[in-house]
């Protein structure tokens, strides 16, 4: 990210030279819409509109380009002209586009995934969100995406269900190919691959099949987990693997877990699923999970209150999927009603749609929290105001309120005859409590597990 | 620079040319034709940098050189000039001299070294195909490009011949065209994009084509060569949604009318059409009746019944008539058939026993 910046910065500076140097027609002509797509090895590649800008800038002001450039950075030694767009200015006027045209649209924005590479152009890193659960498989995505095939080779990212694991390696695909149009991407599923090997098995084209994949500078593989049990898949991906690796080709894989707890995966390739770089992604936090939320709001053109977000990010237990489901509910209610939903529609949506109808005794519930904290369910009741009891009957009454809906007085009275404002007060702090410790947070998530 | 010429051998070129001159544009030379005597020939070019065109002229009493003067100046100045009449034209002095029997006209000259050069095709690859077959395919689909700029790859026509067949769709993401032209030399390359605006200009530029043309492209742009004529433009870096994924295959309800009354009736339609040029189409297969009915507040309402050959079930639905008329432009043949796969479905719209053109519109929200 920081690199980008900077190449941001230096154009600026050179364009501000630039324009003292040619006049104002031509300078509003030409260099509009130009940008810096990289700097490397001393040489600046310059991103200009088409051929006829690459051409001009390339015959007519190329001096007073490179001097305008190493005033701003010495060592540059020879510049560059690529055709390629500036991708942030699309992007910004895209979320300008109004949603209110009265015909409904083609359903076409889900099939913009290029044949070539089987890239899905939405996943991208301008649209992911960095945070403590994913820090480390970013990181390590950046520096593949720095120098490929030599940093972290192969590249496998673990994580459960909707942490983001196929936005990580498609992102890094996607920015690869930005930096480098040349370079052979390729992205396909564990399944996928299984298809291809078995069809070229059947119709005696293997060797085609093998040449195809190791033509590849990237191989992304989603899903590994998926090989499990199938020798002769794992056996083609070793030998292809090989090919690859000796040549200093990138290899990213994903899983579901550990490749050590893949089980019946042979042990040639278990090691080399882990000789590079083995990162992890968790379920996000609630901080992670609110800008989340914010962030997939904006891709839709989607003003979501703040208050909204933090209700949704507390309420929604689960994954990242998950959170897209509510948000689509959310702006699909918003548009119907034509207004902005308040804390009770969103409550209502979550608790539609997320929580299953349950009928569960107050007993039950008591006992089940009561043995969750080790303590004698009897003690809920009675009027002791001990921490390890004050605690658990705090999450009672918030499980009782929020999950099944009892209103405050009959939750204090089936609770040992106790006030309604307690239980308020309970409710509260627990909710509170929620935002701040992730320890309470796992715990009610837990809990609500062994309810269901 | 100096040459002569006749005025008819003249005129066509620096007309097309000068069409093809940037208007509104914020570097001045851009609305300027580049003249450019070599040899024996005077090549007049012009250019808005999205596309540019050269035209060739072939003429005497020749003195090397270029110049470059403001385009729509120099079209009048040739256009008024008697018909049958010898013209030479000579720089002098800051000046283009053009002198037919009649008199002179002086036009001042533009900076020449301003003037960008022609881009050309680097390392692409070069197909042949029958002119006509390439105009055809673009004036069936172009109209549905998407007149906005922030999808490039919706604000384009799409090409992609493929085997035997040229294939070329456009679509604004409420409606789509696909044209299917046969070839008869099979040639297949990637698919590629042409800008809509662009689009024109090369349709334009074919016309005039008899045989077949001759393109070559790279990934960033396209250009074409025929007899006196250079054009190149750039071409849109993306990828088409892959429509096909789209197009329903299963349909509620079906009706065949004749193409004229469905034109005639939507035409009635748009004179009563609200804001979102709404109409309304009913169609009940037990009463055997197509109804289309618009309505305005302010200004009234009308209702008319078609008779058509129907299929399938009741149904109620509305659609921007503007899209409906639109398919009909494309379409030769007596009748039409639209198939409706229910509500909030795409329509289509297809000729009957004419597999060669489709046209998918969204119906509006009620």
């Amino acid at each position: 990210m920081t690199e980008l910046l900077d190449t941001r910065k230096v154009w600026e500076n050179a364009l501000v030279d630039i324009e003292l140097t040619v006049s104002r027609a031509n300078f509003s002509t030409w260099f509009k819409g130009t940008h810096i797509v990289k700097i490397e090895d001393g040489t600046v590649y310059i991103g200009v509109p088409s051929q006829f800008y690459k051409d001009w800038l390339a015959d007519k002001h190329h001096k007073t380009i490179l001097r305008a450039l190493r005033g701003v950075v010495p060592d540059v030694r020879g510049i560059e002209y690529v055709i390629a767009r500036e991708d942030k200015s699309r992007q910004k006027s895209e979320r300008r586009e109004s949603r209110t045209a009265p015909a409904s649209e083609l359903p076409l924005a889900d099939h913009y995934v290029s044949k070539n590479d089987n890239l899905n152009p939405r996943y991208t890193f301008d649209a992911f969100v960095v945070g403590s659960f994913n820090e480390l498989a970013h990181a390590a995505a950046q520096a593949v995406i720095k120098e490929p095939g030599i940093t972290y080779n192969p590249l496998f990212v673990y994580g459960s269900v909707g942490c983001g694991k196929t936005h990580i390696i498609q992102a890094v695909g996607n920015q690869l190919k930005r930096r480098n149009n040349n370079c052979k991407i390729y992205y396909t599923t564990s399944e996928r691959f299984g298809g291809d090997i078995v069809n070229a098995l059947q119709q005696n084209t293997i060797q085609n099949v093998k040449e195809k994949y190791r033509q590849y500078d990237v191989l992304i593989m989603d899903d590994v987990q998926f090989l499990s049990g199938k020798d002769k898949l794992q056996e083609e991906l070793f030998h292809i693997f090989n090919t690859l690796y000796e040549n200093n080709k990138q290899i990213v894989f994903s899983s579901d877990r550990h490749p050590s707890y893949i089980t019946n995966l042979t042990d040639r390739l278990q090691s080399r699923f882990g000789q590079g770089m083995i990162v992890d992604v968790h379920a996000p936090d609630h901080e992670s999970r609110v800008a989340i939320l914010k962030n997939k709001a904006a891709h839709n053109n989607f003003m979501l209150a703040d208050e909204l977000a933090q209700i949704i990010a507390t309420e929604v237990e689960g994954n990242i999927r998950d959170l897209e489901g509510v948000l689509n509910r959310v702006i699909c209610q918003t548009q119907l009603k034509g207004a902005p939903l308040d804390v009770a529609d969103i409550k209502q949506i979550v608790k539609n749609n997320l929580r299953p109808q349950r009928n569960v005794s107050v007993k039950d519930l008591v006992e089940r929290v009561a043995r969750y904290y080790d303590i004698e369910d009897a003690v809920i009741y009675e009027k002791t105001r001990k921490k390890e009891v004050v605690k658990p009957r705090q999450v009672i009454m918030y499980l009782m309120r929020e999950d099944f809906n009892v209103s405050y007085p009959s939750i204090g009275q089936k609770l040992g005859g106790r006030d309604h404002t307690t239980v308020i007060h309970s409710c509260e702090k627990v909710k509170k409590d929620l935002v701040n410790t992730p320890s309470l947070r796992r715990e009610i998530e837990e809990i609500r597990a062994m309810l269901k | 620079m100096k040459c002569t010429a006749t005025r008819e051998q003249l005129i066509e070129p620096v007309s097309r040319t000068e069409r093809m001159t940037g208007k509104n544009h914020t570097l001045p030379i851009l609305s300027c034709v580049h003249l450019e005597v070599k040899g024996n020939k005077l090549s007049i070019t012009a250019t808005n940098l999205e596309v540019g065109i050269t035209h060739t002229v072939d003429i005497s009493n020749t003195k090397e050189g270029s110049v470059a003067v403001s385009g729509s100046t120099f079209s009048h100045v040739v256009s008024a000039l008697q018909s049958g009449s010898t013209v030479t034209l000579e720089s002098q002095e800051g000046y283009l001299l053009v002198t037919s029997s009649e008199g002179q006209a002086k036009i001042s000259l533009q900076e020449v070294e301003e003037f960008p050069a022609l881009p050309t095709v680097e390392g692409g690859v070069e197909v042949t195909m029958p002119a006509k077959a390439l105009v055809t395919a673009i004036t069936s689909v172009s109209y549905c490009a998407s007149g906005s700029t922030i999808k490039p790859e919706l604000s384009s026509v799409y090409l992609h011949p493929d085997g035997g067949t040229l294939i070329a769709a456009s679509t604004d993401s409420f409606r789509l065209a696909e044209k299917r032209v046969p070839l008869k030399n099979a040639v297949t390359t990637d698919p590629f994009l042409v800008p809509a605006k662009s689009a024109g200009d090369l349709v334009k530029a074919l016309e005039v084509a008899e045989d077949t043309v001759t393109i070559s492209m790279n990934e960033h742009q396209l250009s074409l060569s025929l007899p006196n004529i250079y054009m190149t433009l750039r071409l849109v870096n993306g990828s088409f949604p892959d429509y096909s994924q789209i197009i329903p295959k299963d349909f509620m309800a079906e009706a065949t009318m004749l193409r004229y009354d469905f034109e005639r009736v939507l035409k009635k339609a748009a004179i009563f059409s609200d804001q979102f040029n709404q109409t309304t189409i009913t169609i009940k297969p037990k009463k055997k009746e197509l109804t289309v009915h618009t309505e305005h507040s302010n200004v009234g309402e009308t209702t008319d019944t078609i008779s058509a050959a129907l299929e399938g079930s009741a149904l109620t639905i509305s659609f921007n008539h503007h899209y409906l008329i639109d398919a009909l432009h494309s379409i030769q043949g007596d009748s039409i058939t639209l198939q409706f796969a229910g509500q909030s479905q795409p329509a289509i719209v297809r000729p009957v026993g004419d597999a060669s053109f489709f046209y998918l519109v969204m119906p509006m929200n009620r």
